[in-house]
């Protein structure tokens, strides 16, 4: 007898839906599976066949075959042990197929029949078109998320504890368990506030310029200066995700097997502090199998920070260069591509030389020690930070005086205005604005044509360079603006004349990198 | 060239090339043979020598390596390219070794040159100093050199980084007078790679002097040698910006040694690159305060000078400002934006205009006005 149940597989980020289809009939007895399983779906065999006589169920002694349709796509992971075993069950008679009408599953089965969650619930869910989903009862609040304000007929997500009692529920014999509805997580409260930094007038200001126009940003400066602290602040002063990026990063979180912030979706931009020892494919993603989520998705809508940055290997850092233009990172595998959520904020920091004292008087370093150290960062990767700032230890007057600064709130509340100017002008931020819309909205003065005309003819900045230091001089014009109450319509809809001054502001938070005092400059 | 009989130089060129030939085993070699390169250098490659020949300090295994380097040595292609290139080769005694060398206590065995060797006459003056120089070190060296270069006096530098190659960049620009360097390696390995273009144009206007031979890489043991000559070629040493120890300090020896004067530029007492100089002034060297001093140094008039022009465009008001806040020593910028009324953003793009003007460097967060 055959048998059909909707299940879905993982690949990325995506889920798909995939038909499991149980055929058993006499025979020599055995158990097939085709349709490109991976390692754990083929492991599935021996957790089904133990669930089902957990449960009290009948293994027969029949020639069972599984097909995973569409069968040319690679299916991965655990989610699709619950639709096989429902699926024998209903092929061997020992469940009636009318009760599994219109029905998918999700989990993976214990050995003992008990039904866990699996990673991805959120996009497996949103993936499948039945109009009951089973999933396991601590999947279940997140699977409640997925169709929420979903359009289209009314789908219900149903908690499944064990084998047993899921096929008692479909045989009408008790009813479905009680699903605890997510409670949608409050603004957290813990994160560090800006309130607590003393000094640091500068990289303060890079901060907000950097929040407000989504630009990249550089730290450089001795140890314990306060740049990692820095930079810890920088996903309280963004604004809330709006909701295609809640889901987004919802889905990459989901899929990467992390809990959900409070069991809602992730709505505070998050902040991915990877180790300078990482691989590359974990930084990107990708690996063998369903292609997992790195480190630059799970920051999407939020903060990546590398701290050292000068320690992280240089083929890992150069793989950053496409998503940080494109914001999303194709994986490809032989057979398999996926392409993944990757728009973040880059924050990166390191010390100017292996002592870290450079600028100080009391660096060590030999002259080719810090050449080395510096040729470590490849220029094009450089290029792409719009903000380089050098942090150096607050004195002690600000130290001790303790003459804190603006709150995160307040600056945060001048981000979400600039933003508003950006959005208005067709862009999330402006570091997304393209040369040519650069070109329509802002127009530079005179003499800040011949301040730029200097630094090309210098060698300071290149012509990407020269793009980045418009679009954070319209930055940090847009924040000047918005604290004058410039309406959002007016500015959006007009050119924004960029004056020397507000270009010199750019430059100097555009600083550049190791210019020793070996060269012989002008 | 094969079958051709070789000149003298030919010979002298192949033993100054070799990677182990020191310049005191050389001078000992030299004095077996009294002073003929054509008899050392055949004595060398046909195993005549002894360990004794090479300095009482030369062990039996560094003698094998001389012998196998000079063995390995293609004397002809050598020459070849010694003429092809265009250098100049003098051994010490023939014709056209220069004067000055051969009066010096411990004259090269042989000189290479690329350019106008009659530029190492005249009043000239060597300007050197630590390749880790501060700004204020930088901008000294260049200035001063070209006020010297357009006084006509001959500046001598070791084309390092640093003070060195800021003193050659600023007796060029000036257009006037000779310009010396002397470098450690030999002429067709330029080092520091970073002074390639510099390096040429001190060839093309001025003249490059080594005693290395061609192909001779930059041996730690070379540059020591090199400021020996520095101290040779000039009536004056002028020590800019170094540390407590550093190749400077031999050059100075070394005038000192000779009798020339040296004269120090003091520092701040802080900068661990006026640390040497200030070390200088303290034994009894002469200080230099301006140009003038080193012209009264070499005997000349101070008419020469010429009243320096301000040619930077004058900074605006908060530049003006910002400019007073920030002193004659380095301060740390964000104490300066954080110093008075005006806005960080205000004070940030004045400290930006003022570099990009050149009133002022900001490096690593520190930033340090400029004297010119």
């Amino acid at each position: 007898m055959l048998a059909s149940v909707k299940s879905a597989t993982l690949l990325g980020v995506a889920g798909t839906e995939v038909s499991v289809e149980v055929h058993s009939a006499q025979g020599l007895p055995g158990f097939t599976m085709v349709g490109l399983p991976d390692t754990y779906c083929r492991e599935a065999r021996d957790r089904v066949r133990a669930a089902v006589t957990s449960a009290g169920m009948e293994w027969t002694s029949q020639r069972v075959t599984v097909n995973l349709a569409p069968s040319g796509l690679p299916k991965a992971g655990q989610g699709l042990d619950l639709a096989i075993a429902v699926g024998y069950l209903v092929a061997t008679d020992q469940l009636a197929a009318e009760a599994v009408e219109g029905m998918g599953f999700i989990g993976e089965l214990g050995l003992d029949g008990a039904v866990r969650g699996v990673p991805g619930t959120l996009s497996l869910v949103r993936s499948m078109t039945s109009r009951e989903i089973v999933v396991s009862v601590h999947s279940a609040p997140e699977a409640a998320l997925a169709v929420q304000g979903r359009s289209g007929p009314e789908v219900s997500v149903r908690a499944a504890t064990h084998l047993r009692e899921l096929v008692d529920v479909l045989n009408g014999d008790a009813p479905w368990e009680g699903i605890e509805p997510a409670t949608p997580p409050a603004r957290s409260t813990g994160a560090p506030d800006l309130r607590d930094v003393s000094g640091h007038r500068i990289p303060r200001l890079a901060l907000e310029v950097a929040a407000a126009g989504g630009h990249h940003l550089l730290l450089i400066g001795s140890p314990g200066g306060g740049k990692t602290m820095l930079a810890r602040r920088l996903p309280g002063l963004l604004p809330p995700l709006d909701a295609d990026t809640t889901m987004e990063a919802s889905c990459v979180h989901s899929a990467a097997g992390l809990a959900l912030p409070g069991g809602g979706l992730v709505q505070d931009p998050p902040l991915r502090a990877p180790h300078h020892g990482v691989s590359q494919v974990a930084l990107v993603g990708g690996g063998t199998g369903r292609l997992h989520p790195g480190e630059i998705s799970l920051a999407h809508g939020g903060v990546l920070f590398l701290d050292e940055l000068g320690e992280f290997a240089p083929v890992a850092l150069d793989a950053l260069r496409q998503p940080l233009e494109e914001g999303v990172i194709r994986v490809a595998r032989a057979g398999v591509h996926a392409e993944l959520p990757a728009r973040f904020l880059l924050v990166a920091a390191m010390n100017p030389c292996p002592c870290g004292m450079l600028g100080a008087s009391s660096c060590r370093c030999s002259l080719a020690a810090r050449q080395r150290y510096q040729r470590r960062l490849s220029g094009p990767l450089v290029d792409r930070f719009d903000l380089r700032v050098e942090v150096t230890r607050p004195d002690a007057v600000a130290l001790l005086g303790g003459e804190g600064g603006e709150s995160t709130a307040a600056v945060a509340q001048r981000v979400v205005g600039a933003r508003g100017y950006a959005l208005g002008r067709g862009a999330r931020c402006n570091s997304r604005l393209g040369a040519g819309r650069l070109d329509e909205v802002t127009e530079l003065s005179e003499q800040a044509r011949a301040l730029l005309r200097g630094a090309i003819e210098q060698g300071r900045l290149s012509a990407r360079g020269l793009q980045r230091v418009r679009s954070v001089a319209l930055t940090m014009s847009d924040l000047a603006a918005w604290s004058v109450g410039e309406g959002v319509a007016d500015r959006a809809a007009r050119v924004v004349e960029l004056d020397e001054e507000t270009v010199s502001q750019a430059l100097g938070l555009r600083r550049e990198l190791f210019v020793g005092a070996a060269e012989v400059a002008s | 060239m094969r079958g051709v009989e070789l000149p003298p130089e030919a010979f002298a060129a192949g033993l100054a090339g070799l990677g182990d030939m020191t310049t005191a085993r050389l001078r000992a070699l030299l004095e077996v043979v009294e002073g003929d390169h054509a008899a050392a250098w055949h004595r060398l490659v046909s195993g005549e020598v002894v360990a004794g020949d090479l300095g009482s300090r030369c062990s039996a295994r560094a003698l094998g390596k001389v012998v196998r380097q000079a063995s390995g040595t293609d004397l002809h292609r050598l020459w070849g390219r010694c003429v092809a290139s265009g250098v100049g080769v003098a051994a010490f005694g023939s014709p056209g070794y220069p004067g000055l060398l051969a009066a010096d206590l411990a004259p090269p065995a042989v000189v290479f040159w690329r350019g106008e060797p009659d530029l190492l006459v005249g009043p000239s003056v060597a300007i050197v100093g630590t390749r880790t120089c501060s700004r204020y070190g930088l901008d000294l060296a260049r200035d001063w050199a070209a006020q010297l270069a357009a006084a006509g006096v001959g500046v001598v530098s070791g084309l390092a980084l640093g003070v060195d190659g800021a003193a050659h960049r600023g007796a060029l620009d000036a257009g006037a007078g000779p310009v010396v360097g002397v470098v450690g390696t030999g002429l067709d390995r330029v080092y520091p790679p970073q002074h390639r273009e510099l390096w040429g144009e001190v060839g093309r206007s001025g003249v490059l002097v080594s005693e290395a031979g061609l192909g001779a890489g930059p041996e730690p043991w070379r540059f020591p040698e090199r400021n020996r000559i520095i101290a040779a070629l000039a009536d004056v040493v002028l020590v800019v910006e170094s540390g407590v120890r550093g190749g400077s300090l031999i050059t100075a020896r070394e005038a000192m040694a000779r009798g020339r004067p040296v004269l120090a530029v003091p520092g701040s007492v802080h900068s661990p690159a006026s640390q040497g100089t200030n070390r200088l002034l303290a034994d009894g060297c002469t200080p230099a305060c301006d140009v003038a001093d080193v012209l009264v140094a070499l005997g000349l008039t101070t008419e020469s000078v010429h009243e320096h022009r301000e040619t930077r465009p004058a900074p605006d008001e908060v530049g003006a400002q910002v400019l007073s806040a920030i002193g004659w020593q380095p301060a740390n910028v964000d104490a300066v934006v954080g110093a008075a009324g005006h806005g960080v953003a205000t004070w940030m793009a004045a400290i930006e205009r003022l570099e990009h003007q050149g009133w002022v460097e900001s490096r690593h967060g520190w930033v340090t006005r400029r004297g010119r």
